[in-house]
């Protein structure tokens, strides 16, 4: 497969990831707002931060296949950003389990019941999208 | 023959100290002072030459003790040459001090020092930055010896006609103005003098006071305030933007930059989280990760020395011990009952309060040296460096209000790196609004009482509220008490990085230091005497009515009842005044559990209750801190009635309309 291939295969994927977390992050505002959802939690500056991060990499997308840095970068943060908000929500997930069993020393309690985040799926995801990170060399600074 | 030499900190100074002069150095102190003075002798082409490391500095202004040697030095000493160490990675920057050292002396020798790391960041056209200036400009690598002999020839046989800047003309004329009037003085650069006093200098207004020249300053101030009223801004401001716009245009004129090559990660990072208009989301979202991050790592922390201590009572009603119980038991066997009472259970549970809010500070603390090691802090500062100065600081300002989320102490300790007195006490008097960790803390045992299912969208609710109101006030502060603009300062950017394990903790130790202190002693002296007024007099019930506190609270009832807030949240605030996490512990004292906590008070109290809290008084230490760093009492009471007034405004508001409208109760 050609390089412009790999990479605009990647941004395609990306983007698809990014218009799933806006739109998630969207309703966790909504959510909290009162417009309750199955899939999203209200969540209000979490899903203000699944905003930014997914519109950093929608904004950036165009540019990252024309393999222009200005574009990466844009994209490259975006990622991160939504990376650490994933990172975030693991290490939440897990806290919360320590916190549960710290609670519960001497009682009599049933066992944990994880309620997962779609952020943390979106963390594993994410990682899949940072192939154009690897190919930064090829970038160029403006259209020549 | 003397050459000194300047330039801004890390410009390799040093580095082209010893490669010109090798072995042959001494080191000592300036007179008087410790800062680090360095001088070698060379011969070269058969003249003795002394060469004179100078203090790195940014500007020559009165601020800083390495900028008045500096400037000294070249005035009183009168160096045949001045080399200008300029970082030529850094240029434009670093062309700053060079306006400023041309005001100074005429005989400057730049050296583009670092020209090796230069050529790959810009095209350089150093015969026409020679032509700008008038000045010999010779490119160096000093860890290389490169260029080490044109610049020593340059000293000796340079041509010097230097192209200084001028100021627009009606400044030009008063400089002029206040030259005239000093023609009869025996001073060394009467211009600069000049331009000094009308920019309101410290030092030279010392001088010309000592010099008996009273007139020339009245002069210099009415000549000041003719600038300012024609330009509409202050003179620091001006002076500087228009050494800035010389220092733009020149580095515009002589450097081009490359498109060749790859950008920097640096590079590419700037261009997002300093953007324009995504750069302040980013902000945002960074702190909302961050402060998420403490809140929910620090909780199983929390919860383990909660429960080592304190112990839990099950749902069956059956007592686990913790170690505070057992002590109690183990003293109470070969003292008195209420002793051991007093001893464990007033002052050994203000320690085990203390170890457990500290999880949250230290990780504030962590994440904040994280962000500031990791160059991200300095991106911030850059950012809001328009808004902030909207509120009438430099970017930098924003640091100390960021600190102020873990301890208000070390936040205003840490103004000192605002150059200007003004921004200063303007930063002070806003820090104590920035809610602490302390606060933060008793915010989030309040709201996980109070609103199970918004904790989190009420606690932004006053982080937001408190950062509105900063801007706010600072907008009018920097307009009336403190009024004025910020500094123009230029920021610097370092690369970013990943910080070093041991630079953070290092910055996290030395910001927490003095947070722990406090708690040690403040907080548990507090708990000693709220367990003796929930005690005494003899015989009643614990913090029942009729002991001390409960008395107190009975007559407090009237105060509070406008705001909704109940006669105990008065007596928690008053102890909250020593240190704000006593909160926690007068309400557990007042009202036993968590349950009983819920069912005195509705929502809207409870919010009414946090937004006193959000604002009022600042606890002891930070006042102490405060009047340590301003002298004066004045700004001490000044912190005290802003923090009451907006505490009463708000909670007032708040419960008010509230009631009206019939939310929360
Ligand atoms: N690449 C490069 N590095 C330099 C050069 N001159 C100095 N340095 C480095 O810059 C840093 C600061 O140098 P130093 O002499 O301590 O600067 P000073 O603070 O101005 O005295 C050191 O790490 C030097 O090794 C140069 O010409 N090229
Ligand atoms: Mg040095």
């Amino acid at each position: 497969m050609k390089l412009q291939t790999k990479v605009l295969l990647s941004v395609i994927y990306s983007s698809i990831l990014a218009s799933f977390s806006l739109i998630l992050g969207i309703f966790e505002i909504a959510g909290s707002l009162g417009l309750h959802t199955n899939f999203a939690p209200p969540d209000i500056m979490g899903g203000f931060s699944l905003i930014i991060a997914s519109s950093l990499i929608l904004y950036g997308a165009k540019n990252t296949v024309k393999f222009l840095y200005d574009g990466l970068s844009f994209y490259l943060v975006g990622l991160a950003l939504l990376i650490a908000i994933g990172l975030l929500n693991i290490i939440i997930a897990l806290a919360d389990l320590l916190d549960y069993y710290i609670l519960c020393i001497g009682e009599n309690c049933s066992g944990y019941s994880a309620h997962i985040r779609p952020e943390i799926y979106i963390f594993f995801l994410a990682l899949l999208g940072l192939y154009p990170f690897f190919v930064r060399w090829h970038f160029r600074r403006k259209v020549p | 023959m003397l050459i000194a030499l300047a330039g801004n900190p890390n410009t390799g100074k040093s580095s082209l100290f010893n490669a010109i002069t090798g072995a042959h150095q001494h080191i000592g102190n300036w007179p008087g002072v410790t800062v680090e003075k360095k001088e070698g002798t060379i011969t070269f082409e058969g003249k003795k030459i002394t060469i004179v490391d100078l203090p790195g500095t940014y500007s020559l202004t009165a601020y800083s003790l390495e900028e008045v040697i500096t400037r000294n030095f070249i005035l009183e000493e009168e160096p045949d040459v001045v080399v200008d160490v300029i970082d030529a990675t850094n240029l434009e920057r670093n062309l700053y001090l060079l306006t400023e050292l041309m005001e100074l002396t005429d005989r400057i020798v730049i050296a583009l020092n670092m020209f090796d790391e230069a050529k790959k960041k810009y095209k350089l056209d150093v015969k026409k930055m020679r032509e700008l200036l008038g000045l010999p400009v010779i490119p160096t690598v000093a860890i290389k010896d490169k260029g080490i002999k044109d610049l020593l020839h340059a000293c000796l046989h340079g041509y010097f006609k230097p192209k200084k800047l001028s100021y627009p003309e009606d400044v030009e004329n008063r400089v002029e103005k206040l030259q005239r009037m000093m023609e009869n003085l025996d001073l060394k650069n009467k211009r600069w003098h000049a331009i000094k006093l009308l920019e309101n200098d410290s030092e030279v207004r010392k001088k010309f006071a000592n010099l008996g020249r009273k007139d020339i300053l009245h002069e210099a101030e009415h000549l000041r305030h003719e600038i300012e009223d024609i330009y509409g801004d202050d003179i620091e401001t001006l002076i500087a933007s228009f050494r800035y716009s010389f220092a733009h245009g020149l580095f515009h004129e002589v450097a081009e930059p490359l498109n060749v090559g790859g950008v920097t990660i640096t590079d590419m990072i700037d261009h997002v989280v300093a953007h324009k208009i995504f750069g302040l989301p980013i902000f945002l979202v960074v702190m909302y990760l961050s402060f998420e991050f403490v809140f929910v790592v620090a909780a199983p922390f929390q919860d383990a020395i909660d429960l080592i201590f304190n112990g839990k009572t099950l749902a069956s009603g059956q007592h686990i011990n913790g170690l505070i119980d057992i002590s109690y038991h183990w003293m109470a066997s070969f003292m008195p009952n209420w002793a051991s009472s007093f001893i464990n259970y007033g002052m050994l549970r203000g320690l085990a309060a203390v170890l457990t809010f500290t999880p949250i500070i230290m990780f504030l603390f962590l994440i904040l040296s994280i962000l500031e090691d990791s160059g991200y802090l300095a991106r911030v500062a850059f950012l809001m460096d328009k808004l902030m100065r909207k509120i009438g600081l430099e970017g930098r300002g924003i640091i100390s209000l960021m600190l102020g989320f873990g301890c208000n102490v070390p936040a205003v300790m840490s103004t000192r790196a605002l150059k200007n007195e003004r921004e200063r006490e303007l930063s002070i008097a806003l820090n104590p609004l920035i809610p602490c960790g302390a606060r933060i803390q008793v915010f989030a045992f309040i709201t996980a009482i109070f609103f199970k299912h918004n904790q989190a969208l009420v606690m932004w609710s006053l982080i937001l509220l408190s950062m509105g109101v900063v801007a706010l006030l600072g907008y009018v502060y920097s307009k009336t008490i403190f009024k004025g603009k910020a500094e123009p300062f230029v920021m610097e950017l370092p690369p970013y990085r990943v910080p070093s394990l041991k630079g953070i903790f290092i910055h996290m130790w030395e910001k927490s230091e003095g947070f722990l202190r406090k708690a040690g002693t403040i907080i548990v002296g507090a708990a000693g005497i709220i367990w003796l007024l929930a005690a005494l007099p003899w015989g009643v019930q614990f913090g029942g009515e009729n002991s001390y506190i409960g008395q107190i609270a009975h007559f407090l009832a009237p105060v509070g009842a406008p705001f909704g807030i109940t006669p105990e949240s008065i007596i928690a605030l008053f102890f909250g005044f020593f240190a704000k996490e006593v909160v926690i512990d007068v309400f557990y004292v007042l009202y036993g559990t968590k349950e009983a906590l819920f069912a005195a008070m509705t929502p809207l109290q409870a919010y009414s209750l946090l937004l006193f809290i959000l604002f009022y008084t600042p606890c002891v230490a930070t006042l102490a801190t405060i009047y340590n760093e301003t002298k004066s009492t004045k700004f001490v009471l000044f912190v005290i009635l802003e923090g009451f007034a907006l505490a009463l405004f708000f909670s007032f508001l708040a419960y008010t309309i509230g009631s009206f409208l019939g939310v929360g109760g």
